[in-house]
């Protein structure tokens, strides 16, 4: 056929395909918005799940939950991002290209691809039993790190490999040492990459519920006041109304719940993606 | 490296003109001195023309030498041979009138009577036509060799002179009549004297260009007096015999 | 005593023998230019000087570099504070992406502003202040930029982006400064600003310039070294190799015979 007719029809294809994934978004979300929306109360955001007449957790408001995803987050942001960032950055500038970093960043790169369930598993073998941390928030907070930190790492890494050498050489030859270039140098040109990849980490987290499911969740479960208690989330307590036999208050519940995780995640992206145009246009090149 | 073809064809071209300019320049003066030896009226027109040849070609080779230098930028051996084109036409311009000059004094010697004495005249011309020629060859040939031998000739030439003015003088005090030949006599050997003078400015510029050595302007101090350098020169005349003892412009 | 001896320096990049046995003493206030084919070894070369090929993994230098009458290749010796005396310049200028004030500022700040006692001490504001006005007057860049030091350095054009690396390497008052083709991606106005600068420079410094481009070294230096296959071929004053080269291969490179 002919080239344009040819050109034509692919770009109305890849428009299509486009239209087609942002149609579902926005009906997933409208969906979520429009059922959830109602839910929405200060009751709803002050008050701990509480049992009705039945039994099921289905009156009172989601508090428990949202204050353990927002310690969750918290903690995973404290383990996560130090270790990957500057584990990164070492394996980058130090490590260079030798063999021992080339395995490491395949190791990386397969254990992103690890489903969550088996982090999971790995959690409730190694953090609860055998270190006996016990189910608790520690364990899940370092469950979900381990999910996110080959996340981290790669971002970082890509973040670094995109800053150019020729800066890293003006830096050394001014005299600077490999700490003091990665300071001063590489660490704030490549802030605005690696933020991408801690927003893309920890919103993953936040959304993660099989592994805190082995690890520490639990549906009666206090505020946790100790790194040891057990804890309740927003994903698990989302699947929770959806086990329930009280279809349409559960539901409704579920909605609020789900508007109110999406709404967590987006405001945390939010000030990431503030922060990460701050550096960008900073540090422009 | 396209520009780098441009340039070295200007150069082949540069060397042939200087090339062409030389034997120009060597034809001219051997045949002006023919002419006047030999009274051969002809050859006057032929050195006229070759003069004039000459005298464009000197223009023609200074601006090929211009552009080569505005726009290639030439360094090393090709800076030298440009700059020793640049300095070597003038000699051979000035070569080329001085060829002019010799030939215009054939009118004085048609015209006028007396005896002819032309003295060392031939020895010197055979010398300068020599070396005016091996000049021209040395820089053909990119010979450094030859363009230092020029210098020891260069004596013999202004020994010769000097003799030649002396008796001419002479002849003129004992003879009156004898005046207006002489003193253009005197004029051709002056003429000549100067050629060989160019030569070995011609031969000075090769040596240059060659190995890069300016010659040192002690080497060129005279060491031998004008006996020692005219016998080695082996009596009369040079290596080519000018039969100048009988010459065809009889005494009147 | 010359400013810098180099004594039987061979470098190999694993395999690939790339300097064999260059030796050659290069004099304080003089501009010395480094010329030869790509892959000569010339940008290799001038990269030992101030120890930067130490950053190549698999590098391995032999021999000696003398600077100021100490070897920099020591074993005692710490590459950080060669390159404190040693500053360079790259073919593409490479400010970093910061205003143009902290450029210049950023070397003083983190080495320290030396006392009379000989003391490092960290440099006050005022004291960055003026080594950067000093600086960029130095570099012929002052007027340009003075009203506008908070600015992006990416906001200057090429050939005022390469001051600005100029005038950052002068800021720690180094003793040699080394320049990679600093001009390869200028445009001939930004190129004759920076080679009147060396000339300028050249009063105070010992400059080495590495330049592909023969008419650039035979303009600006007063001896020039000509490198071929890692090798140096010959080594003398500027005129003499421009007028009268002694080795055949010097020879066919400057008139562009070779290749």
């Amino acid at each position: 056929m002919k080239r344009r007719t040819r050109e034509a029809l692919f770009f109305n294809l890849f428009r299509v395909c486009a239209a087609i994934v942002v149609l579902a978004l926005v009906v997933i979300l409208g969906y979520v918005l429009i059922n959830g929306i109602g839910k929405w109360s200060i009751d709803f955001f002050t008050q701990n799940p509480r049992p009705n007449v039945h039994g099921a957790l289905v009156e009172g408001g989601i508090l428990g939950p949202i204050v353990g995803t927002i310690y969750l987050m918290l903690l995973v942001m404290i383990i996560a991002i130090p270790v990957g960032v500057l584990g990164s950055v070492f394996l980058q500038e130090y490590l260079g290209s030798s063999r021992i970093a080339r395995i490491w960043w395949m190791v990386v790169n397969n254990l992103a691809g690890v489903p969550s369930i088996v982090w999971g598993l790995l959690g409730v073998a190694l953090l609860v039993y055998y270190l006996n941390f016990g189910l608790s928030l520690i364990a899940a907070a370092v469950t979900l790190s381990l999910l996110v930190l080959p996340l981290i790492m790669v971002a970082t890494k890509e973040a670094v490999e995109a800053v150019p050498s020729s800066l890293r050489e003006a830096s050394i030859a001014l005299g600077a040492t490999k700490w003091q270039t990665v300071r001063h140098h590489i660490l704030p040109y490549s802030a605005s990459g690696i933020l991408t990849g801690i927003i893309l980490s920890l919103s993953r987290a936040g959304g993660e519920t099989a592994p805190i499911l082995l690890t520490g969740v639990a549906v009666n479960a206090s505020i946790p006041g100790a790194l040891g208690d057990q804890f309740q989330a927003l994903p698990y307590y989302i699947f929770l109304m959806t086990q329930t036999t009280d279809r349409t208050q559960a539901y409704a519940m579920a909605y609020g719940a789900s508007l109110a995780l999406i709404a967590l995640i987006v405001g945390l992206n939010l000030v990431a993606i503030v922060l990460r145009n701050r550096f960008r246009e900073k540090y422009r090149w | 490296m396209t520009s780098r073809i441009v340039f070295q064809t200007e150069m082949e071209k540069l060397n042939e003109d200087v090339s062409l300019m030389a034997r120009l320049a060597a034809e001219a003066i051997e045949k002006a001195v023919r002419c006047i030896m030999k009274g051969e009226p002809a050859l006057k027109l032929e050195v006229e023309r070759l003069d004039k040849e000459i005298y464009r070609l000197e223009h023609v080779i200074e601006k090929r030498c211009l552009d080569v230098i505005a726009l290639h930028t030439p360094v090393a051996g090709d800076l030298r041979t440009v700059s020793t084109c640049l300095r070597i036409i003038t000699d051979l311009n000035r070569i080329g009138r001085y060829a002019d000059d010799i030939v215009e004094v054939y009118d004085i010697l048609v015209s006028e009577n007396g005896p002819r004495r032309p003295m060392n005249i031939p020895h010197m011309a055979g010398l300068v036509v020599e070396m005016v020629t091996d000049a021209t060859n040395s820089f053909i040939n990119r010979d450094a060799e030859a363009a230092r031998e020029l210098f020891e000739r260069d004596d013999a030439v202004d020994c010769l002179y000097d003799t030649n003015f002396r008796a001419m003088l002479t002849y003129m005090f004992e003879d009156p009549r004898q005046i207006t030949i002489g003193t253009h006599y005197i004029l051709v050997a002056r003429y000549l004297e100067r050629i060989a003078d160019h030569a070995c400015n011609i031969g000075d510029r090769v040596v240059y260009m060659v190995t890069g050595d300016r010659l040192n302007p002690q080497e060129r101090k005279k060491t031998k007096t004008c006996a020692q350098v005219l016998g080695a020169e082996g009596g009369e005349g040079g290596p080519r015999s000018w039969d100048y003892t009988t010459h065809d412009l009889a005494d009147k | 005593m010359p400013m810098i001896e180099i004594k039987d320096l061979s470098v190999h990049f694993g395999e690939n023998h790339a300097l064999r046995n260059v030796t050659m003493s290069m004099e304080n206030n003089q501009i010395t230019a480094i010329i030869g084919p790509s892959g000569c070894g010339k940008s290799t070369f001038i990269r030992c000087i101030n120890r930067m090929n130490d950053l190549i993994p698999g590098c391995k230098v032999e021999g000696e570099i003398i600077v100021d009458g100490s070897n920099i290749y020591a074993k005692e010796v710490d590459p950080v504070d060669i390159r404190k005396r040693i500053g360079m310049v790259f073919q593409k200028p490479n400010p970093f992406p910061k205003s143009i004030f902290e450029n210049i500022a950023y070397a003083p700040k983190i080495h320290g502003v030396e006392q009379k006692d000989g003391q490092l001490k960290k440099a006050t504001k005022k004291e960055l202040e003026g080594t950067v006005e000093w600086s960029l007057r130095r570099a012929a860049l002052w007027d340009e930029v003075k009203d506008r030091l908070d600015k992006s350095a990416y906001t200057l054009s090429g050939g005022q982006q390469q001051r600005l690396c100029i005038a950052r390497a002068l800021a720690i008052k180094p003793e040699i400064i080394l320049l990679d083709e600093p001009c390869s991606a200028l445009d001939p106005i930004a190129t004759a600003k920076i080679e009147d600068l060396l000339t300028d420079l050249k009063r105070d410094y010992t400059v080495v310039i590495v330049t592909h481009n023969m008419q650039q070294a035979a303009r600006v230096s007063d001896k020039t070294a000509y490198f071929y296959m890692g090798e140096l071929i010959e080594y003398g004053e500027t005129e003499q190799v421009f007028e009268k080269p002694f080795k055949e291969l010097t020879e066919r490179y400057i008139t562009g015979r070779m290749g």
